[in-house]
């Protein structure tokens, strides 16, 4: 009997990418038009059928209400965060407060959870799959950001879990390209994986030794992305609008979203030539209502001075990896490069530059995270024959150091940043009032002393403890992060030995119930629909 | 077919298994490792890397033995942890004292207290503290009446405080003083 096919899941920010491995072939999932990468964009059409993929990226122009785009940089986040409030001010599409301090976002089909939208497009890339293999597919291994936190991390599984798919893995996405790189190659080096996405950086340094990868550390930076790139040149177009007709673009939010369609264009062209010119059709109306159009015309070197700030951030952020790491930038023997901004001949030069080398140049940056997922997919699947050694180990970190607020507004680090997972740490906790029954533990994640320049998990509470003296009753609490990067809390009474009720609630995401209640077909839980 | 060997390689990780699961509570971190104390930092990493490939639990995701695959699991957290501490020149040197003294696992001291919130924590006025406490001694002594008494005087003292009103609120659904629409 052949071991499940396991789908390779990058969601990505702009993109996703499917793949397979059936046997020892790699398997991009394509759509019907022969698409090897599918836009993240679900549009909410008016005759109620919801779509996917390219096709929805072609109504952002015609309907963006109800196009909905770019909402991993919404998922596991608090409706007040300022990540949602950025994407607020810019999405043409209504975000409001649902349950939980969640997002939530609201279409002509209905108002839908964060999750419930990534959920659409892995059904998506589930429903291709099949459709392509021609059999179903019900596991995935799914890959974040390496430095998404814990809420965004069980949004994502909650996700793939709504879009019918047992999520056997959240994988890094760096550590997905590494195993890629790597895999059946018996290599023994250190490599640099440079991730530049749409949304997000990360760098992430890992010893290779024959099957073994160990990440040493990795780094990133969560507002950071080709987008940025994007908003900057739309800045531009809308600065030279503005001096040749006088007109602010700015006012007119359908106008923005054609600009920034035009703007990845102009970005993609510049990467095979040495200038793009473009032409709009009737962005405006002038005086007497008379349509205007919009001509730009941009060098790649005119470009690149544009954004060349955009792009030196992420090299910041690779000086503090590599320092984590204990690695010396002259000890990488090699760098791959992930994520569609890599492609710009513009990142590449600066990278060849920081590492005194040329980056790997037959990697696909667009698939190469699925391929990986999709590996690892099929190494957990790979038959527990214990005699045989596993064809890939992944050994990956925690990105984030975890901690608990302490008196005077603190926080006490529990976990380290860059720790292997799976870890446990413990730590005593003891009543600081007579016959305290329950104690609430604040947990965040972040490297701060103070405990709210740190992000806010959520709230650890114990219950049911034994009244008594202060001071008498002393609980180790076991904080471990487990090999998806998340964290689960344990609770017990070191005197009885009494586990105690521990559940952190995490804000920002559906709880269980929501999630069960959102389940399409779950048999347990009630149907959706009304007969 | 290898089925004898990878039979006797199963058995030969059950075992190793099963002794490093009994040795949680007493076993030092050379043990998880396989390794003497006198080990160089090379043999470390080496050794790390031979247990990994052994017993780390992605290789017995699918394990039908529950019980095993959690013995597993908890072994190599140790293992991990055995790594993190002993490939640190300095916490390994602090281990090793420890482990004169007969602590087998690196654990810091903990300040105590330091980490909770006071039960009255967010209670402005002395007045409100001091019913609130009655309230929560009346409600150790499941006093629910005497408990929601003094939250309710507590409140007063200070109208619309989270903390105080969520006691309230929660005795009144306990004693069923609040009525349910409907």
């Amino acid at each position: 009997m052949s071991a499940p096919i396991v789908l390779g899941i990058d969601l990505g920010t702009s993109n996703s990418v499917g793949a397979v491995m059936q046997g020892d072939r790699i398997i991009i999932v394509p759509d019907a038009e022969g698409n090897r990468i599918h836009p993240s964009v679900v549009s909410f059409h008016p005759s109620g059928n919801v779509i996917c993929g390219h096709k929805a990226k072609a109504r952002r122009i015609v309907d963006p209400e109800n196009t909905v785009f770019s909402t991993k940089r919404l998922i596991g986040r608090r409706f007040s965060s300022p990540e949602v409030r950025a994407v607020r001010a810019r999405a043409p599409y209504v975000i409001k407060e649902g349950p939980s301090e969640q997002p939530m976002i609201a279409t002509r089909g209905g108002e839908f959870t964060v999750p419930q939208v990534g959920a659409i497009v892995l059904n998506y890339l589930k429903q291709l799959a099949e459709v392509h293999l021609g059999q179903p597919v019900a596991h995935a291994v799914v890959t974040v950001p390496a430095n998404f936190n814990d809420g965004q991390r069980e949004a994502t599984k909650a996700a793939g879990r709504l879009a019918g798919l047992e999520v056997l893995r959240i994988l890094n996405e760096p550590t997905a390209a590494a195993l890629a790189y790597g895999y059946g190659k018996s290599l023994q080096s250190r490599i640099a994986i440079f991730d530049f996405g749409g949304g997000t950086f990360d760098i992430t340094i890992l010893r290779l030794q024959q099957r073994i990868f160990e990440v040493l550390a990795t780094a990133g930076d969560t507002y950071l992305g080709g987008d940025d790139i994007d908003l900057r040149l739309v800045d531009a177009m809308i600065q030279a609008f503005l001096t040749v007709h006088g007109i602010d673009l700015r006012q007119a939010p359908l106008a923005v979203q054609r600009l920034r369609a035009v703007a990845e264009q102009v970005k993609c062209q510049l990467s095979d030539r040495a200038r793009a010119m473009v032409r709009v059709q009737e962005i405006a109306h002038g005086q007497g209502g008379a349509a205007l159009d919009f001509s730009f015309s941009l060098t790649r070197d005119g470009m690149n001075a544009k954004v060349v700030d955009i792009v030196d951030r992420a090299f910041v952020v690779c000086d503090e990896a590599l320092r984590l790491a204990g690695t010396d930038v002259s000890q990488i023997d090699d760098m791959v490069l992930v994520g569609g901004t890599t492609k710009m001949p513009l990142v590449r030069d600066r990278v060849r530059q920081y590492f005194g080398k040329e980056p790997r140049a037959d990697i696909n940056p667009d698939e190469v995270v699925a391929v990986g997922a999709a590996i690892q997919g099929a190494t957990l699947m790979q038959d527990v024959g214990a005699g045989e050694r596993p064809k890939a180990l992944l050994l990956d970190v925690t990105p984030r150091a975890l901690g608990v607020a302490t008196v005077g507004g603190y926080a006490d680090t529990i976990i380290q940043r860059n720790a292997q997972v799976p870890i446990e740490q413990n730590r005593i906790f003891t009543t600081s009032a007579d016959h305290q029954t329950q104690v609430v533990i604040q947990v965040c994640q972040g490297e701060s002393r103070r405990f709210d320049e740190n992000t806010a998990l959520g709230e650890l509470k114990l219950e049911g403890l034994r009244a008594a003296r202060r001071g008498e009753v002393r609980i180790v609490v076991t904080f471990e992060i487990d090999t998806d990067g998340i964290l689960r809390v344990k609770a017990k009474d070191e005197e009885t030995g009494n586990t105690q009720g521990a559940t952190i609630h995490v804000l920002g995401t559906m709880t269980e119930a929501e999630i069960q209640a959102a389940m399409p077909q779950d048999a347990g839980g009630r149907a959706p629909g009304q007969e | 077919m290898a089925a004898p060997t990878t039979h006797q390689a199963a058995e030969e990780v059950r075992a190793l298994v099963e002794e490093l699961f009994a040795g949680l509570d007493h076993l030092p971190y050379y043990a998880f490792l396989g390794i003497t104390p006198g080990a160089t930092p090379g043999h470390i990493q080496e050794a790390f890397y031979r247990r990994a490939e052994k017993l780390h639990p992605d290789r017995f995701f699918n394990l039908s033995d529950l019980e095993l695959r959690n013995q597993i699991y908890e072994v190599y957290k140790r293992v991990a942890e055995a790594y993190r501490v002993l490939e640190s020149p300095a916490a390994r040197k602090e281990y090793d004292e420890g482990l004169a003294r007969g602590q087998f696992r690196l654990i810091r001291q903990e300040r105590e207290g330091l980490n909770l919130k006071q039960p009255d924590e967010g209670i402005e006025s002395p007045q409100a503290k001091r019913f609130f406490r009655l309230g929560l001694d009346a409600l150790h002594a499941k006093d629910l009446k005497g408990a929601h008494m003094n939250f309710t005087f507590a409140l007063s003292m200070e109208p619309g405080n989270a903390v105080i009103k969520a006691q309230v609120a929660d005795l009144e659904a306990k004693l069923g003083l609040k009525k349910r629409p409907g």
